[in-house]
């Protein structure tokens, strides 16, 4: 067993660094490559998310307007909407990726002020849009997926809505998100213009091969004592009222951690089965490379996050339990979905009980369900050891 | 394609000691949804048919990584 990406040679040699000159002929050739169907798709609205989204959205909009037909002559057509509206930065947030579909000010706007906004605009220039959705460097498209699946909600604004992303990992399907452009070959990380540069980091753990044939056979359940009976698609509509949450058939998606729902309703139960198809380690959890391994807390706090640590109770903290990738998920799991958690629970009108089952044949798996016992008493959610 | 097709199709990618991800497999299929594949790699992993074998790992822009799970058939 082995993984893609080893340690070996300079951190930078696997980065690949965009120049602004570079970006600006990609677009340039992508729109002259595809002037025939840009005009007809003849976009009202582009979408930009954060502002490398936005950057690309005006770009595209410019050379648009330059450089195709008479469709985007008209002054108000291919206008850019950022979202969210004004100066956005990331969130120090140690779940960023765990939580939810998009950031705190992202979900808000969308939530909050994009309809709005858009109906405004219909109402302007007389007819429903044709919106375009744009993204700069995508890995994971979890964001950009929820905007489509709301656009697609509006369908009494929105007559026709297309995404297109500067560039997306290769690890990724080109199928589900068009791009620009293609990731390079031989590099691993890709740098726009706008971004800085970042060293790499990972999860330090003792022994990774080891460690990845011990998640061969990790199980991770959370459940739910139901009272009444009620449908699956009742519990699903009620965990998804404010659109937090998704769901595409029983698998619920909530931001970079899916679970597989299941309502029992003869054991009276609503189970949650973590999917570990994906690994989006939180960034309170990551290490640069180039750093000696060290379990004290203090020392791991890249990018601040310790701020958040009354709301982020680590499991690793204490030298009882190993840092492995498999306590590492556990704890990122129950530290990131609390929110999640507590919606399930009303959901179920489970007065308050959540369990967790963990199957793991490893030798710190009965450590590992001590020290969530003694989570549970220092955190705000309270968990159950199930033992099937 | 029925579930079940899709199963059959997936098992024969993975047989040989083969190890793919999910968008690999989407790919190897022709299938678009990565979520249709998510649910089929759970029902052969339920049904004992197919297992975890091993992740691969990427990085974000911001240098952080994230790890994609391989799947093989089990022997």
């Amino acid at each position: 067993m082995s993984v893609l990406c080893h340690h070996s040679g300079s951190d930078k040699d696997d980065v690949y660094f965009e120049s602004w000159g570079k970006f600006g002929r990609r677009v340039e050739r992508y729109i002259s490559k595809h002037r025939d169907e840009l005009d007809k798709d003849s976009y009202d609205l582009i979408l930009g998310f954060s502002r490398g989204g936005t950057i690309l959205a005006f770009i595209f909009a410019c050379l648009l307007k330059d450089s195709t037909g008479k469709p985007y002559s008209q002054p108000l057509k291919a206008s850019v909407r950022a979202i969210p509206r004004g100066i956005t930065c990331k969130k120090k947030d140690p779940c960023f990726v765990m939580n939810q579909a998009a950031s705190d000010s992202e979900m808000k706007d969308i939530l909050i002020n994009l309809k709005g906004d858009l109906k405004k605009f219909s109402k302007k220039i007389k007819r429903k849009l044709n919106v375009l959705l744009m993204d700069d460097n995508l890995t994971g498209a979890t964001r950009v997926m929820f905007l489509e699946n709301y656009l697609d909600e509006l369908d009494d604004i929105v007559a026709k809505r297309k995404t297109l992303a500067y560039v997306r990992h290769s690890a990724f399907l080109k199928t589900e998100i068009p791009t620009i452009t293609k990731f390079p070959k031989n590099k691993q990380i890709f740098i726009m213009p706008w971004h800085e540069y970042h060293k790499k980091m990972d999860l330090r753990v003792h022994n990774e091969n080891t460690e990845l044939s011990n998640l061969k056979d990790f199980q991770l359940k959370f459940y739910f004592e139901l009272y009444d009976n009620i449908s699956t698609e009742s519990i699903k509509n009620l965990i998804t009222e404010g659109k937090l949450y998704r769901f595409k058939g029983d698998i619920l998606i909530n931001g970079a951690c899916d679970f597989v729902l299941k309502v029992d309703n003869n054991l009276k139960r609503v189970i949650l089965e973590y999917t570990k198809n994906k690994v989006y380690p939180p960034k309170r959890c990551l290490k640069p490379l180039n750093l000696e391994e060290d379990n004290n807390e203090d020392n791991n706090d890249v990018g601040g996050y310790n701020n958040y640590k009354n709301d982020f109770v680590p499991l690793c903290s204490d030298e009882k339990l190993n840092r492995t990738k498999a306590t590492c998920l556990v704890c990122s799991i129950i530290n990131c979905n609390k929110l999640l958690f507590r919606r399930v629970m009303v959901a179920a009108n489970s007065n308050n009980s959540v369990s967790i089952n963990i199957k793991w044949d490893d030798p710190d798996a009965a450590k590992l369900k001590d020290t969530i016992r003694i989570w549970s008493e220092k955190s705000d959610l309270k968990l159950g050891i199930l033992l099937l | 394609m029925s579930q079940a097709a899709l199963e059959e199709k997936v098992l024969k990618k993975l047989e040989g000691g083969n190890r793919m991800s999910i968008p690999e497999l989407c790919r190897a299929v022709k299938e678009k949804d990565e979520y249709n594949m998510l649910r089929v790699i759970a029902e052969l992993e339920d049904s004992g048919d197919a297992m975890l074998n091993g992740f691969d790992r990427i990085y974000r822009e911001d240098g952080g990584a994230i790890y994609l799970a391989k799947y093989s058939k089990k022997s």
